[in-house]
Formats: structure tokens, sequence, C-alpha cells
């Protein structure tokens, strides 16, 4: 009992501290010292433990009911896959907020005051999210995220950002309301938005399957899942640097984790092999043209925001596998989410720093980067480890338990997908570290029949990047990437959170 | 924890540390880098001595195993195979160690390089440990990806390029194992080398399944293996520094993939079972294809580093062919080809490095180079005679076992194999050594230098293939000695065949 | 100490050969000590039974076998006076005296090998030491020699190579006489015996793989080209009389092939070699003639198994007498580059003389003594084999001419010649001057070894009476020979030749200059096709192109991602999914 009071406090925290932070972040007039950060991060952070810890101990998810009645309650449920996500969401944020604060230290009024606030904001949205028990909380807590990333993205009211953060928010208005005509539907149908009790009334409902559908609809938009990505791109190319990363980490998995929630354990009864299928289908298009544009795109955030268009359609191969029943790729599609969130979120701080100090946004920023930046380009090799899938790799150990799957459910055919999937990854990945080890520009190619046998000593080879100083930027993102290789050597604890409240299925076929 | 699980992982820290370590070792310290990373060298050749007689005189077991993923452990074992093989990197980690060290003296970059260097190595004695196939997988990929950085070292457009080609066709190859490693562990569950008996039990009802997957798995372990058609990287990533062709060739990579299809092979289907499936045959047929055509590529490649990189294109075959043909000789001959092809050919490498240095790059240029670097060119001239398989050399014993092999399993076709690869390989090792003995030198220069080591360069560069070309003759005349690599494949080939 | 006696032989010149750079002065004397092991072992016999060498090698075994132990003794003896004459090159050149000793070890080792593996060993050991020997000179004519020696010495390993893995694994063991014992009985018999006769046939000078003798032995240092054409060239015999199935079995076919191309080579011999002008390939020549005339020793050997043992006696006695003449001669002609006069020249001529009549079979020499030992077996044919006879004795004129032309060659003083000579000769001149001693010395020994050596065959038959028959029988092709030679002096029709073209009518490796006239027809397309299948393999990327392969039709794809970026496109997507989505769920099955 003491344990579960203790878990029900941590929740309240959990979702409680960045709000606290927002308001000193205001009261701060919106530069929020370093320490504000640190002590509110710390204290999200202590809260997050001691929920994981606590549900993680217990073994059982918790549920909490607050302002009971009129069917409009707050209902907050912390299960293997919620814990899961709020991990994340602290990791990343935490990380990405001392990737900020290093920034304020190095030009202190670049800020805009109106960054923390919204950024704390966007924070405890994000956990109230991912524990919330009902899907009224849910569609809330969306539209907030759309709201404040798209804020977030158009700070520094230059114009293409504002157009970016413009066609952010309409998409996710559009989106919004799809979402909240099938919710209406489901309340129509159901009288209730509890997570836990739709199931079987929707079954029960003729009509069902329609208020289902809507609502998927409406949250594939959110993802995005392509075709429907049109947003994405611009948006997450575009943001700060201290924005894209939890942009494209962390509020992508937002719609996600409501979808896959929604799916198997609301109403799981609902899904059809069908319909899975056809999410399976459309994750397959999504790895190929994602990876086929990032191929292609000259924007080294562009770039990186496409290979989010592309990851995104992995997580989506979880559901035909998880309808067919297995066990497997739910811990794997949950586990690819939070691979992808460290993953990705280290490759966007790293590029940053090169991009920044190379005063250019192209792909070409990386030429030489390995000599001027070590630890970012470092931070980039290991993030595309984990999103390629190499071992030793949260992304590997994913990407395995997928294709234990596909195999065991006899779905052979998402096999190809997911390889090449991952080697179109490799590839793009590569035009950027390629170009990192560059010691002379593309154009001329050192001939390598040079007096010491074709050993091209470039002329900055001796001068050390000792110049630049410490790179606390570039450390921040390669210790964010490194977590991916801890969860690569062991992975168990995290795949046995995962596995509390998941839905029940057999072990597969 | 017990010794016999500290050591493995052990053998694991001495390379892994020093490597973390070197990355912070600021670029201008020479010395201490050096110092940090001969001792590495040092202490892990002792370590591996220690497991060798741990293993072979006082029969204890050496494993340690940690929970990876659930019902999968991440095992190091040492068993005899792996032994030898971690024997062959860990001498040749440290020769090559003392080589870089001379070669990139005048070089930049040598904290990042060395920190790959070792990663490399701590890779390949993770490879050449892993008890089961997922431990396998985990290293191989490692490898993979620490080797590219030192590909690209140079950084010019061509060492790019080279590098582009490893990784595509190596992470391909990757890509392929693991869906032959799920796929296997999809149906048989936690399974670990030298179960084959495991493997067997389902050969009832998945025989096809089998075959595909026993398909996959070569095919992906034959990236890296250099078997045609899948060889491309390989003269590509030749561009890379002379100590990187040396780890590429000699010491971690290709042989790794040598190394996983004899564990493939022999500890997880069995020869037996492989024979069954029909498997056997197609391959040796590929290994000898895979022979004839490198020696065929290398006769006319003028660039001396491309013409010894088909030649290990045809030499890593051997092993394939050796172990791939159902006879106790050919086993032998294929395990101990794995130590003497990383031998002769790493001596080679470094020869050509030390060419290299000297402005020589290309076969035409060899021309009185004798005369000028006779130290260089002596081990050159023993690595190549080996490679030809003349005695008293390595090379030699490994001909011998598999001809005697291939005669034993009834297939003299691969005599005519041997032969014809043996006489290639004279045609295209033997012109170089006599350009560079006889023809007097461009600039006139054929006179003796005044000193036999005028001409050569620093200690550093030409003590590593002195050594390993001395080991080459020793290989061949000591080959029957007591814990020669021969006594000991012969040991491991008698185990084998017993099962 | 008794492994020791059988290592010494082999170990004491490698590590003469290590260590020759650094010993310095003392290097002169360690060419005539390395063979020194041997000839004890050779003379003394070997002290208990032969050791097990485990360690080394594969399994090293030794013995010293009946035949093989005249040969050790003739080996050792003429390796230790040409390294006596080689020791002034010795001087001013290590790597000479070190290849020298190496080739030594070669040839002794394979002497005393046991098990197939040691003798290939040695035997591929001694073959690529002694390419160091023939190119010694490092003119553009000793480069040629040498190509050729290493192509048909590369193309003769591998055939016995080949040849021994397959009778190796028929026999289940590596023991030398076992492997022989069970080749009569091992299947593909007949490809195994060839593979092995041609193998060893290169180093023997079979004709037609012959060809590299007369370039390489005369392009070789004097003191090499006397070991060249006296002891290695033995090898190949002796491998021949060791593996071959001499006596268990009746190889008509083969027997006959043999004696067919020794005959050839015989006559081939003679006739190419008499109408050369540098006495060195003359020898080299009569070399080819002479191992022909062995090479009919072991053909009768396989046709008549019952007298294999007389025929072996034969080879072995025969290739010990020409081993000694041979050598001498070599060193003779060598003496005569440096340049002789006055009596040193008589004296030289006269033994010469000596030498020449013993190749030639005159009576009561070695050479009649071997002869008549091969003329014994000849007659074991069926009928009498009078023609094989006969062909033996026209062959012994040959000589005689050959002889007598060599002896017009350096029949007057050279002091004046030798001065204005090319590098080569003034190398041969340098030597020289240190071969007069050991030359001397084995002149003698031309005159009474051949007698002495047969006796240290325990079990040999007693020598071959000397009868007026037999007398008459060697000297009448002589006598024969000497009325073509008498007329060769008066009317020098190679003159005429050369004038006719300024090289001999036969140049040197007859044969080979069609093969290499030919060469390029082959080498020209075959060089053309390489390159072409080479630029193709080049062209053929195919993995690393992958990537490319998805980008290039960019424009298309940058086209298309434009429009799904359009609020239209995707608005219309949007619905379309939505839709399906919809209806999948309605309309599928859970």
């Amino acid at each position: 009992m003491s344990d579960l009071s203790l878990a029900a406090g941590a929740l309240v925290l959990v979702v409680a501290s960045p709000l606290l932070g927002a308001v000193l972040a205001v009261a701060d007039r919106g530069h929020a010292s370093s320490r504000v950060v640190a002590l509110v991060s710390g204290l999200i952070a202590l809260s997050v433990a001691a929920l994981s810890v606590t549900v993680a101990g217990s073994g059982t998810s918790v549920a909490l009911v607050l302002l009971a009645g009129r069917g409009l309650e707050l209902t907050l449920v912390a299960d293997g896959l919620a814990v899961a996500m709020v991990v994340m969401t602290t990791v990343v944020a935490i990380a990405v907020a001392a990737f900020a604060t290093v920034e304020d230290r190095t030009n202190p009024h670049a800020r805009h005051p109106r960054f923390w606030p919204v950024w704390f904001g966007l924070w405890s949205a994000l956990h109230l999210l991912f524990l919330a028990g009902d899907l009224l909380t849910a569609y809330l807590m969306l539209e907030a995220i759309g709201v404040a990333g798209a804020a977030l993205v158009s700070l520094d009211g230059r114009r293409h950002t504002l157009l970016a953060a413009t066609r952010y928010l309409y998409a996710e208005l559009v989106a919004s309301m799809t979402v909240l005509a099938g919710i209406a539907l489901i309340w129509h149908q159901t009288g209730s938005l509890r997570f836990a009790e739709l199931g079987p009334e929707l079954l029960a409902h003729p009509g069902g399957w329609l208020a289902l559908g809507v609502v998927t609809a409406g949250l594939l938009l959110k993802v995005p899942l392509a075709p429907l990505h049109l947003w994405l791109p611009a948006a997450h190319a575009w943001a700060p640097s201290a924005v894209s990363p939890i942009l494209s980490a962390v509020v992508v998995k937002s719609a996600f984790a409501v979808l896959i929630r929604l799916w198997f354990l609301a109403s799981p009864e609902l899904v059809t092999r069908l319909g899975a299928q056809l999410l399976g289908s459309l994750g397959v298009v999504a790895i190929v043209w994602g990876s086929v544009v990032a191929l292609r795109s000259a924007h080294l955030k562009q770039l990186i925001a496409y290979s989010t268009v592309a990851q995104l359609g992995f997580l989506m191969l979880l559901v035909p596998l998880v309808q067919a029943g297995s066990s497997d790729a739910w811990r794997g599609g949950v586990l690819y989410a939070v691979a992808h969130a460290l993953a990705k979120a280290a490759l966007l701080m790293a590029a940053a720093v090169i991009a920044e100090d190379a005063e250019r946004p192209d792909v070409e920023a990386m030429i030489g980067a390995v000599t001027r930046r070590p630890l970012a380009v470092f931070a980039i090799g290991v993030a595309a480890l984990s999103l390629v899938g190499l071992p030793p790799s949260g992304g590997f150990v994913a990407k395995w338990y997928l294709l234990v799957a596909s195999l065991r459910t006899g779905q052979w055919w998402w096999l190809p997908p997911i390889l090449v999937g991952s080697l179109l990854t490799a590839g793009y990945l590569l035009r950027l570290l390629r170009r990192a080890f560059a010691t002379d520009e593309p154009a001329i190619s050192r001939s390598t029949t040079s007096p010491v046998a074709g050993v091209g000593t470039a002329p900055e080879a001796t001068a050390e990047p000792a110049d630049l100083g410490f790179d606390a930027r570039g450390a921040l993102a390669l210790g964010l990437a490194l977590v991916t290789v801890v969860i690569g050597v062991r992975p168990g604890a995290l795949l046995d959170l995962i596995d509390i409240g998941a839905p029940l299925v057999t072990g597969g076929g | 924890m017990t010794i016999g699980a500290a050591l493995p992982l052990l053998l694991l820290a001495t390379s892994l540390i020093p490597a973390v370590a070197t990355f912070f070792i600021p670029e201008r310290s020479h010395r201490r880098r050096t110092v940090l990373n001969v001792t590495a060298a040092v202490v892990k050749v002792v370590l591996v001595a220690a497991l060798v007689a741990g293993v072979l005189y006082y029969g204890l077991e050496f494993e340690w195993r940690a929970a990876f993923l659930p019902g999968i452990d991440l095992v190091l074992r040492a068993d005899p195979i792996p032994l030898l093989f971690v024997f062959l990197s860990a001498l040749l980690w440290l020769t090559t160690t003392v080589y870089a060290v001379g070669y990139l003296a005048e070089d930049g970059h040598q904290s990042r390089f060395f920190g790959f260097f070792g990663l490399c190595v701590t890779a390949t004695v993770g490879i050449a440990l892993a008890g089961n196939l997922v431990t396998f997988l985990v290293f191989y990929e490692l490898l993979t990806v620490t080797t590219y950085p030192l590909v690209v070292h140079d950084g010019t457009a061509k060492a790019r390029a080279g590098g582009r080609a490893y990784l595509l066709y190596t992470l391909t190859g990757g890509a392929l194992l693991l869906l032959g490693t799920v796929w296997l562990h999809a149906l048989t569950g936690p399974l670990e080398f030298g179960q084959t008996e495991v493997v067997e039990a389902l050969a009832v009802q998945h025989r096809t399944t089998l075959t595909i997957v026993f398909v996959i798995l070569i095919v992906a372990l034959g990236f890296k293996a250099a078997l045609v058609p899948l060889h491309g990287w390989l003269p590509q990533a030749m561009v890379a520094p002379a100590p990187v062709s040396a780890l590429l060739h000699a010491v971690a990579v290709v042989k790794a993939g040598a190394y996983g299809i004899v564990r493939v092979v022999h500890d997880l289907y069995g020869l037996p079972l492989a024979q069954d499936l029909g498997v056997v045959m197609p391959l040796t047929i590929v290994a000898a294809v895979t022979i004839v055509y490198g020696s065929t590529r290398a006769l006319i490649q003028d660039d001396l580093k491309r013409r010894l990189a088909y030649s290990t294109v045809s030499q890593l075959s051997y092993i394939v062919l050796g172990i791939s043909v159902v006879s106790l000789s050919s086993t032998t001959g294929g395990l101990v080809h794995l130590v003497h092809q990383g031998i002769m050919k790493v001596t080679l490498f470094y020869c050509a490095g030390n060419l290299g240095k000297r402005g020589v790059h290309r076969v035409s240029e060899m021309d009185g180079i004798g005369r000028r670097m006779p130290v260089t060119m002596l081990a050159f001239t023993v690595a190549a005679v080996g490679m030809v398989g003349i005695p008293p050399t390595a090379g030699f014993v490994t001909k011998w076992y598999l001809g005697l092999g291939a005669a034993e399993a009834g297939q003299p076709w691969i005599i005519g194999v041997l032969a014809l690869s043996s006489a290639l390989n004279a045609a295209y090792f033997l012109p170089p050594v006599a350009r560079a003995w006889l023809r007097p030198a461009p600039g006139g220069r054929s006179g003796p230098a005044e000193s036999a080591l005028a001409g050569e360069p620093g200690g550093w560069l030409w003590l590593p293939p002195v050594a390993t070309a001395v080991s080459v003759l020793g290989l061949g005349i000591l080959a029957g000695a007591p814990l020669s690599p021969l006594t000991w494949a012969a040991f491991i080939a008698d185990e084998l065949m017993a099962s | 100490m008794n492994a020791l006696a059988w290592l010494a032989p082999v170990a004491l010149p490698v590590t003469g050969a290590l260590l020759l750079p650094v010993v310095g002065p003392a290097r002169r004397w360690l060419l005539l000590l390395a063979p020194l092991p041997a000839l004890l072992l050779g003379v003394f016999g070997a002290p208990g039974r032969p050791p097990q060498l485990n360690w080394l090698l594969l399994e090293a075994t030794v013995d010293l076998v009946v035949g093989s132990r005249p040969l050790l003794v003739m080996t050792a003896f003429v390796w230790m006076v040409a390294g006596a004459s080689a020791r002034r090159i010795g001087d001013d050149r290590p790597a000479f005296a070190s290849l020298m000793l190496l080739t030594y070890a070669g040839n002794v080792g394979l002497l005393l090998a046991a098990d197939v593996v040691t003798f290939y060993v040695m035997f591929a050991w001694m073959t690529f030491a002694a390419y160091g020997l023939v190119v010694h000179h490092r003119t553009e004519s000793t480069r040629r020699a040498g190509r050729v020696y290493v192509v048909l010495a590369v193309l003769g390993e591998v055939a016995l190579l080949a040849g021994l893995l397959l009778a190796a694994t028929h026999a289940g063991t590596t023991d030398l006489p076992e492997v022989a014992g069970s080749l009569s009985t091992a299947p593909g018999r007949s490809l195994i015996i060839g593979l092995l006769i041609g193998g060893l046939g290169v180093k023997v000078g079979l004709v037609p793989l012959h060809v590299w003798l007369p370039l390489a032995h005369p392009a070789a240092p004097v003191a090499a080209s006397a070991v060249l054409s006296g002891t290695m060239i033995k090898a190949g015999l002796v491998g021949w009389l060791r593996i071959l199935p001499l006596g268990d079995v009746a190889l008509p076919g083969w027997g006959a092939t043999l004696i067919g191309l020794g005959l050839v080579g015989a006559v081939l011999g003679v006739v190419a070699g008499t109408l050369q002008s540098d006495p060195k390939v003359l020898l080299a020549y009569s070399s080819v003639s002479q191992m022909g005339l062995i090479t009919t020793a072991v053909g009768l050997g396989l046709v008549l198994p019952d007298h294999a043992t007389a025929a072996v006696l034969a080879a072995v006695t025969y290739a010990v007498h020409h081993g000694i003449a041979k050598a001498s001669l070599f060193l003779a002609v060598g003496v005569h580059k440096a340049g002789t006069r006055g009596w040193s020249h008589r004296a030289l001529f006269a033994g010469m003389g000596l030498a020449a009549l013993a190749l030639a079979g005159a009576p009561l020499t070695t050479g009649w003594l071997a002869k008549q030992m091969l003329k014994g077996v000849a007659d074991a044919l069926p009928g009498g084999g009078r023609a094989l006879t006969l062909a033996l004795s026209l062959a012994a004129a040959g000589t005689t001419v050959l002889m007598i032309r060599l002896l017009w060659l350096v029949r007057e003083p050279s002091g004046a010649r030798a001065d204005a000579r090319s590098d080569a000769r003034s190398d041969a001149r340098s030597d020289a001057r240190g071969v007069i001693a050991p030359w001397a010395f084995i002149a003698v020994a031309v005159a009474v070894g051949g007698w002495l050596l047969p006796l240290s065959i325990p079990d040999a038959p007693p020598l071959v009476p000397i009868t007026t028959a037999g007398v008459w029988d060697g000297l009448w092709p002589v006598l024969l020979g000497l009325g073509p030679g008498a007329a060769w002096l008066r009317y020098r029709p190679e003159r005429r030749l050369a004038r006719s073209s300024p090289r001999p009518a036969i140049p040197a490796g007859d044969l080979l200059l069609i093969v290499e006239r030919l060469a390029p027809a082959v080498r020209v397309p075959a060089r053309w096709l390489l390159h072409r299948f080479d630029a193709l393999a080049r062209r053929v990327r195919t993995f690393q192109d992958v990537g490319r392969v998805t980008v290039r039709p960019g424009a298309m794809i940058d086209h298309l991602e434009d429009r799904l970026t359009r609020w239209r496109t995707a608005g219309a997507l949007y619905v379309l999914i939505g839709v399906a989505v919809t209806v999948a769920l309605a309309l599928g099955t859970a």
C-alpha cells in the first residue's frame, strides 16, 4: 500500500514538476538560469526514477484517478509503455536542456524569453500524455504538445521558420479535429473515454470500427506516417538546435504511443488483420520513401528529419506483428521508440554543433568535422550505430525482436523492409560520416601516390582541435548516444519494464 | 569472478581500455601513446599464452557469460579453434602496432588511429572467443564499424571511396548475418557453438529452412571472407595505410569472415549435417572458383597493394576450401592456413608499406630495389615464396595438407586447382622479386648500398616484417614441432572429425 | 650423436649460409668444410638406425639406401671441389657463397630424405636456391636463362607435388619406400607416374624438358655450372630411382617412352652440342646427351622388372661417373677461360682429354664401366636388345665427336684471349685462378674415383669383367667417332654455317627458340584478354553502387516529394488513408 501511495505521489510529481519549472521560468522572466533548469531537471529526474523503480519493482502497472466524478475525471496509468516513454522523454529532455543551457552560456541573450516556459510546458504535457489513462486527456495533451511544438519552432521568428511552424500548426489542427470527431463518436457509442473500458463497448457497438478508424487517421497525420509527412521535414529542419532534438526524438512518439495504446491496450478486439497489415505496409512506404529522400537531401538537418520519417515507418511495423499475437513485436516496437529517441536526439545535437561552427547548413558542413569536432562526430557515429541497428545498441535489440516476431508469426514479408531499410539508413548516415573524415575538398582528390605511401597527411592534421576548447555540447550528444549502447549491452531491465501491462498475447506462432 | 571467467574478459580489456584511453591522449605526446599501446599488445600476448597453456596443458575451462537478451547470453569461451585465432591476432597485433608506430610517425590523428585500432582488436578477440552466434554477430558488426575510420584514415577521396565500398559490402553482409542468426534462433531457441546436435535434431522437419539459413549465413560471412563475387571491397580498401591493410588482410577483417565460416560449418551445423544438406560441395566449388579468380586478377595488377589484395582473395579461399572438403588433412590444412596466410600476408603488406615509404607503389617501379632495401626485400621474398607454397615455408605446409586432404576425400580435381593456383601465384609473385634483385635500379644506383640498412626505413618499420618473415620460415621448417600451429590444427581437426 | 651425424650434412651448410655475412675471412673455409659431414656419412656409412625427426618439417625421416650412398659421396666430393674453386667468389660475394651453401644443403638433403615430404622440400629448396646461382651475373642473357629455368622449375615442382600427393594418399603414408611400393597398385597409376616422370624429368633434362639446361648451366659461374651439371642434374634421377615402381611391375609403355626420349636426348645433345662454339654450352649439351643414356637405364628398369636392380646400379654408376667427369670438364673450361699458358695449358689439355675419354666410354675408364653395366642390362631385353646396344655404342661414338670438338675449342692457350672479355668473362677469370688446384684434384678422381665408388655399394655384383670383347666393345665406338671427328677438324663445316648465319646452326636452347618464337602468339592475346577482363570486372561494381542506384532517378524523387508536401496532395492522401484504414477495420477480421 505504502509503495502504491509512493507510486501515486511519484505519478503526480512526474507531471507536476515540469510545470513548476515552467512557473519558475516565467518568474525568471524567461531567462531560466542554468541553476533553475538544473534544479527542476533534477527534481523531474528524481520523480521519474521513483516512479519507474516502483513500477518496475512491483511489476504491475499503477493507475490513479484524479478529480473523480461526472465521467470527465483525469486518469493516470503508469504501465510499461507509459513509464518507458516517460523515462525516454526525461533522459532526452534533460540532455537537451543541458545542451540549451550551454548554448545560453556561450551567447547569453540569443535565447527567446518565451523559450523556457514553453519548453517546460511541453515537457509536462508529454509526461501527462504518456501517462494518460483516458482518451480525452490524451487528446488535450496532443493539442498542447502540437501548439507548444509549433511555438518552439517559430520562436526565432525568421520567415522560413514561421512558415514551417504554421504548416506544422495547420497539420496539427486538421489532425486534432479528426481525432476529436472520432473521440466524440466513441463517447457517443460507449459513454466512457477510459482506455481500460473502451474495448467491450466499442466492440458491442456496430459503428465501433468507424470511431477507431477516424481517430487512427488523425493520429497517423500527427505521428506523422508517410505519405502524410508534409509538415515534418520543414518543421524539424528549421527548428532551433535545442528544439529539433525534442521534436524528432520525443514529440513524434506521442501520437504513436496513443495509437498503439488505443489499438492494442484499449480495444484489441476491434483491430483487424487487414487494418494492421495496412498500417504495416504504410510503414514500409515510410521506410523506403523517407530513406530515399534522405539519401538525396543536401540540407543536414533536413536529411536527419527525413531519417525520422523513415524510422517512424519502422515503428509502425509493430502493429501488424502485435496484431498477429507476438509479444516480441511489442518489446521490439517500444524499445525501438526509445532507442530511436536517444539516437536521434544525439544526432541532431551533434549535427547542430557541427553545422554551427562550419557556418553552413548543408551536408558539406560535415567535411573535415572529425578534426574540428571529434566528440560530435563520434556521437553521430554511435547514434548511427543504433539507428542502423548494429550491435551493441538499443536499435539492434529492437530490430532483433521485430525480426524474431516476423519470423515467429510467419509474416516473413516484413524481413526485407527491415533489412533493406537498415542498409538505406546506413547509406544516408554514411553520407555524413564519410564527409566527416575528409581531409581534402571533395572536388580535389589528393593522389595517393605521395612520397609517404599515399598517407595524405592533411594540412590541419598536425594542428590539434584543442583551440576549440572542450566541446561540452558534443560531449552531451555523445553521452546521450552512449545510453543506447548501454541499453544495447544490458537490455534486460528495460525489456522487463516494457513487458509490464503489455497487451495480453501469446508468445506468438 | 573466477579466473576462468576473468581471463576472457581480461583479453578484451587489454585492448579495450588502452584503446579508449588512447582517444584522450593529446596528439603530440607520441611516447605516452606508443608505450601504452605496445605494452597493451605485449600484455595481451602474455595473457593469450597463459590461456593457451591453461587450455592445452591444464585442461582448464575458460568461459565468461552474461545475460544479453532474455534467453540469450553473451558468451566468451576459449575452445581450441578460438585459441588458434586469438593467438594469431594477438601476435600480429603486437607486430602491427610496432609497425604502425613507425609508419605513422610523421602522420596526424594518431590518437584517433590507435584508438580505433585497439577497438578493432577488441572486436577481433570477441569474434574469436564468441561462444554463440549472437555474441559472434555483436563483435562482428563492432569490427565492421570500428574498422571504417581506419580505412578512411587518409581522408582522401580515394580512401573515402574505399571506405564507402567497404561499409556497404560488409553492412550488407552484416544484415544477412543478422537475418540468418535470427532465423536460426527462431527455430532453435538459445543455441551455442558446438551444440551441433541441436541443429541436427531440427534437420528432420526443417530441412529446407536449415539449408536456406546455411546459405544465408555463408553468403553473409562471404562478404568479409571476400568470396567471389562478394570480394569487390577488398581491392578498393587497399588504399588504406599499410598497417590498416595488414589489419584488413591478415589480422582481423577477412579472417573474421573465414573464421565465421569455419564455425558455422563445424560448430553450428557440423560437417555431417552440412554434407547431408548438400551445401558443402557448392561451398568447395565457390572456394575453388575464388582461388583461381583471385590469382587471375592479381596477375595483371601493376599496383603492388592491389596485387596483394587479389592474392588475399585467392588465399583466403584456401581456408574455406580446406574446411569444406570432408577429410582430416584438408580440415587441418584449412585451419592452419588461418595462421599461415595471416603471417605471410602481413609480411607482404609491411614490405609494401616500406616500399611505399620510398615512393615505390607499383611492381614496375621495383627494379633494383633489392639493393637499396635488402632487409625489406628479403622479407618480401620469403613471404612471396611462402605464398607460392614453395618449401620450406608455411605456405607449403598448407598446400601439402590441402592437397593430401583433397586426395583423401576422393576429389583429386582440387589438386588440379591447387596446382593451377600455385603456378599463377608464382607468375605474379616471382616477377616482382626477380625485378627487385636482378634488374638495375632506374637511377643507375644498382651498386650495393654502403650499409645494408642505408635504404631502409627506421627499425620500427623493418623489424616487424623481419620477425614475421622469420616465422614464415619457422612455421614451415618446424611444422612438426609441439605447439606449432600445424600440430594444433591437426589436434583440432581430430576432435572435429571424431565428432 | 646419431641424430647429429644425420643432421650435420644439411644443418652445417645452412648455418654456414646464415653466418656467412658475419664470419668474415673464415668464409673461405666454409665452402670447403660444408660437404665434409656428408662425405664422412657416405664413406663410413650411417651410425645406428636413422633417427625420427618429428619436430622437423612434417615429421621428417632420413635414410641412406643402397643407390643413394655412392651418389652422396660423389655429390659431397664434387661440391667440395666446386666449393674450393668458388672460395674466391665466396670472398667478394657473400651472397653467392651463401647461395652455394643453401643449394648444397638441398642437394644433400634430398639424397638423405626418406619420406616424400622431406624429399620434395629438399628438391624444391635446391631448385630455387640454384636459381640464385644461375642469375648470378645479372646480365640480360642470364636473366633470360633464369626466366626459362624458373618457369620450367615451377611447372616441374607443381607436377611433382601433385604426383607425390596422389601417391602418398594411396600409400596412406609418406614413407618413400612404402609409397614407391604401393605405387604399382595405385588407382590412376599412369597419371601419377606421368606426373612424377615429367616433374622430375625437368631436372634430369629429359627431352623436351631439357631446354633450360643449355641456357642455365653456362650462365652460372664456373663453380656453379660444375655442380649444376655434375650433381644437381642427378636429383631428378634420384627421385625416379626412389619413387618409380622399379622391380615391382613391368611398365613397358613408360619404359619404352623413357628409352626413346633418352636416345633422342643422347643424339640431340651430340648434334646440337657439336655446333656450339662456347665450350660451356657444349658441355651442357653433352650433359643432356649423357642424362639421356642414364634415362634409358631407368627405362630398362621399368621394362624389365627382374633386372631392375642391375638397371638401378647401372644408372647410379653412370651418374657417379658422369658427375665427376662433367664437373672436372666444367672446372677445366673455367681454368681455360681464365687464361692458361705453357705447361699449365698442356696439363689442362691432358686432363680434359682424360675426362673426355671417360665420357666417350673408352676402355677401362669409368665411362666404359658404366656403359658396360648399361649394356649388360640392355642384353636382357627380349631379342637381346641388339638395336639398343648398337644405339648406345653409336651414342658413344657421337660423344667422341663432341669431345673432340670440345678439345678443339680449348686447344690453344687462352692466356692472350682472356683479357679483352666482358664482365662475365672477367668474373670467370677471377674465380678460375682459384680453380686450378681443385681441378687437378678432380682430374685425378676422374681416372680412379669412378672405379672405387661402386665398391661402396654393399651387395654390388662383381664389377664388369675386363674381357677383350668388352674392351673392343668400348673401343670401336671411340675409333668410329675419331673418323668424323678428324673429318670435322679438316673441313670445319660449322664455319660455313656460321658464315651463313652469325649464330650457331642450332642455338643454345634449341626447341626453346621455337617456343619463344611462338610465345607472343599466345602471350599477347592472353594479356589482352586478361586486361579486358580486368577492365570489365572493375566496371561491374556489384554492391557499392546500391546507394547511387537509389539516388540516380533523383529529379523524379524530388518532384514527387515536392508534390507530397503540398496540401492538396497530402489532403487527398489523408482522406484516402483514413477511409482505407476505417474500411480495413470494418471489413477485416481479427
